[in-house]
């Protein structure tokens, strides 16, 4: 008998029973629908962070800190990535344990640290930034421009320049925008707006004016970090520190670095960093926080999908135990005029492996409309990635959805052969006596 | 010197013997064949020796639970024996493999069955098809023949039809188009007639007996009508797992060793080359015969 006859037989026998195959197909369409959306929440999520991670181009990036400098870093990045907050007086940033000149000169001589150079990254204290657009004051994280390896994305505009010591500059995020009352990001470049530090004796208010020079590219790795270029940021650092002692002001909280990634790992870099009392945070870090809370996601998707398979395997052998009783009789016939045991065994495997494959195809249709329907209310006013235009959390790689419909179609496979074979073994004098 | 006579006499012994052998298409030799274990083992066969020739109508006779049927299935190879040979053409059916078994029942065997066993749901033709479809004969040409075994039962207009909507003897006159359609050599039929009003039988009995004749098809029916077996040249009675009378009173023939070739080469032979007996058998509806297959075909890329 040819392949393509089995196959055709297999899937008319689907058809034969509409119901029956229908609701075995939906069980198996609930499982793949959870385990495609899943992969295509994770391949969504991979996709953005690879691409933000490669316009940074910051690999072997590492901010390297005391525990507890890091924890507040941690803290403001959790905050930052949400929406800007109103300010009020009673809210100062905390700072932390600065590095000892030990620690520094120890760690500039460790191996891990590519040409063994350090930047040092003043800790700045700013409690607001304000325009005279709007009478409200926001919440801002700011941070003098990384030296090194790194670049920052804009929609508009550009980096602030370090080199230029005349101009005040502030690059700021696309969130502020709006809220500081300039209509677009264009309309924003160009324009003054203040930084407010509160003396932390007095409670007086200093604001410092600076240009807007660029907006900032929402994204996953710039966190919500404002930028400065070093003339404001030395500014606003000898305001947070003007009551200190000299030798005070010489302190260095945190340093940033490229760490030899092509030689060490992230953990070995750890572990030496651990050895002279710091602790480092690279950019996978960093951006662990928010990958955690779609592993929570797609794990208790990757579950739901798995159990629901299983259960759907065991819908596919009594499908067609079913089958294979109710057919008997054609089985019987089909051997006596002298199909083969294997053929018989095939013709039962294929029409389980169709039900696989339709379960599979119906759950990818639906899992893609789902998913652009999600991209699209995640994207709405309000929505959880309103911040992010270019992270559409699910896509469907062409691969994923082959290989999963291909998986789908192993198991419907390895269930079916224990009706395929029960078939296969039937005797046809007994089958053709069957009533 | 020995006297001549007797060596003569054993000589034609000898080649009548071969002669014998040659003609003979399936012989059983102390063929038992018990089902159950121990307290509930039933005998079903108890020892048939039986040579059947080609060309020959056999009617095997007998009554309910005398074996008749259960020999049947071990002649068409549908079943293996609990002991004893059965040889085709010569050949130990028992050395054969279960793949060559199929192969021998699907191009040389028609079934003719009682309760006509069809796919109810499916349409007359591809039920005619059947058998070809397993034999993996192309599309094209397995309808084409279909269509024309349908034309030998005269049922040529149903075969759109469901097998559902057919009266018993149309069902039963579509088995037989499904049973001719590989162009077999033996036909098997289990009291083909069993569920038919007399006069629809007499029709299906005219088929096959036409079959039997023009076409040299050997014929083994199972049956208790004693009007059907007595329009068999050969009755066998069968009672109680055992043969009790053969109106052909012939001796057994001596099979000294296998002759795979022979088996070999009346597989290889077809009954009359170059058509298949459906057309052969309706030569004046040839050209009827082609100008419905045109339509068809017209009909086929119409429905595309």
């Amino acid at each position: 008998m040819k392949i393509l006859d089995i196959i055709r037989d297999a899937n008319a026998n689907l058809f034969r029973n509409k119901l029956r195959s229908f609701l075995t197909i939906l069980a198996i369409f609930i499982g793949s629908f959870a385990i495609i959306t899943n992969t295509a929440i994770q391949a969504g999520v991979n996709r953005f962070i690879d691409d933000q991670v490669d316009s940074y181009g910051g690999e072997g990036y590492i901010a390297i800190a005391n525990k507890d400098t890091l924890d507040v870093m941690m803290n403001s990045t959790m905050r930052s990535s949400k929406e800007p907050q109103e300010y009020s007086a009673d809210q100062n940033q905390t700072s932390a344990t600065p590095i000892t000149k030990e620690q520094l000169e120890k760690l500039k001589k460790l191996d891990v640290i590519k040409d063994n150079e350090v930047y040092q990254t003043k800790n700045l204290t700013v409690d607001y930034i304000a325009s005279d657009k709007t009478d409200k004051k926001y919440l801002l994280t700011a941070e003098a421009i990384p030296a090194g390896e790194i670049h920052v994305e804009s929609t508009v505009g550009v980096s602030p320049d370090n080199d230029n010591l005349d101009e005040d500059q502030i690059m700021i995020t696309q969130s502020l925008v709006s809220v500081l009352g300039f209509e677009s990001d264009e309309a924003a470049v160009g324009q003054i707006v203040k930084l407010g530090v509160v003396d932390s004796y007095t409670h007086q208010t200093t604001e410092f004016e600076a240009k807007v020079v660029g907006v900032i590219a929402p994204g996953v790795v710039t966190l919500g970090y404002n930028y400065l270029n070093n003339s404001l940021a030395d500014k606003i650092y000898d305001e947070n520190t003007k009551y200190y002692p000299a030798e005070e002001k010489d302190k260095v909280y945190a340093v940033t670095a490229t760490y030899d990634y092509a030689n060490y790992s992230k953990e070995e870099v750890q572990d030496a960093l651990e050895e002279i009392g710091l602790g480092g945070m690279t950019l996978d870090d960093i951006i662990g926080t928010i990958k955690s809370f779609f592993d929570i996601m797609t794990g208790v998707l990757t579950i739901f999908g798995a159990i629901a398979l299983a259960a759907a395997a065991i819908g596919i052998i009594n499908t067609l135990f079913m089958s294979v009783q109710e057919r008997t009789r054609e089985i019987g016939l089909d051997k006596a005029l002298g199909m083969s045991s294997r053929h018989v065994f095939l013709s039962f495997s294929i029409e389980a492996i169709l039900l696989g494959f339709w379960g599979s195809v119906v759950g990818t249709i639906l899992s893609m409309i789902a998913g652009n329907a999600m991209n699209v209310a995640f994207h709405a006013e309000g929505g959880l990635l309103e911040a992010f235009p270019t992270f559409n959390l699910v896509q469907y790689p062409i691969e994923n959805i082959i290989s999963i419909t291909i998986i789908v179609m192993i198991i419907a496979f390895l269930a079916g052969t224990i009706p395929a074979r029960s078939a296969a073994r039937k005797d046809p004098i007994d089958a053709l006596r069957y009533e | 010197m020995p006297p001549i006579t007797p060596i003569l006499y054993i000589l034609e012994q000898k080649y009548y013997n071969k002669d014998m052998a040659k003609r003979t298409l399936i012989s059983t030799r102390d063929l038992k064949k018990s089902y159950g274990k121990r307290d509930s083992k039933f005998d079903a066969l108890r020892g048939i020796n039986l040579d059947i020739e080609e060309g020959e109508s056999v009617a095997i006779v007998g009554k309910s639970g005398s074996g008749k049927s259960t020999l049947m299935h071990l002649l068409a190879l549908l079943d293996r024996p609990t002991s004893g040979e059965i040889r085709l053409k010569g050949t130990n059916t028992s050395k054969l493999k279960a793949k060559r078994l199929n192969t021998l029942r699907n191009k040389q065997f028609g079934f003719v069955f009682q309760s006509f066993f069809m796919n109810s749901n499916d349409t007359v033709l591809n039920n005619v098809i059947l058998p070809l479809k397993i034999a993996g004969v192309g599309y094209r040409e397995r309808r084409r023949r279909a269509l024309a075994a349908l034309k030998t039962v005269g049922l040529e207009d149903k075969a759109r039809n469901k097998a559902n909507d057919l009266s018993g003897g149309q069902k039963q006159r579509v088995c037989i188009a499904r049973a001719i359609v590989n162009n077999p050599k033996v036909i098997f039929a289990d009291e083909p007639t069993g569920n038919l009003d007399s006069g629809t039988g007499e029709k299906i009995q005219e088929l096959l007996f036409g079959l039997n004749e023009e076409k040299g098809i050997t014929l083994i029916i199972v049956t208790h009508d004693e009007d059907l077996a007595a329009k068999c040249k050969r009755q066998v009675r069968v009672s109680d797992g055992l043969i009790i009378s053969d109106s052909k009173n012939a001796e057994l023939v001596d099979f000294t060793d296998d002759e795979d070739d022979e088996i070999d080469d009346w597989e290889a032979k077809e009954i009359r080359q170059g058509h298949t007996l459906a057309e052969d058998l309706d030569a004046d509806g040839i050209r009827e015969y082609n100008s419905i297959r045109r339509i068809d075909v017209d009909e086929e890329e119409g429905d595309n």
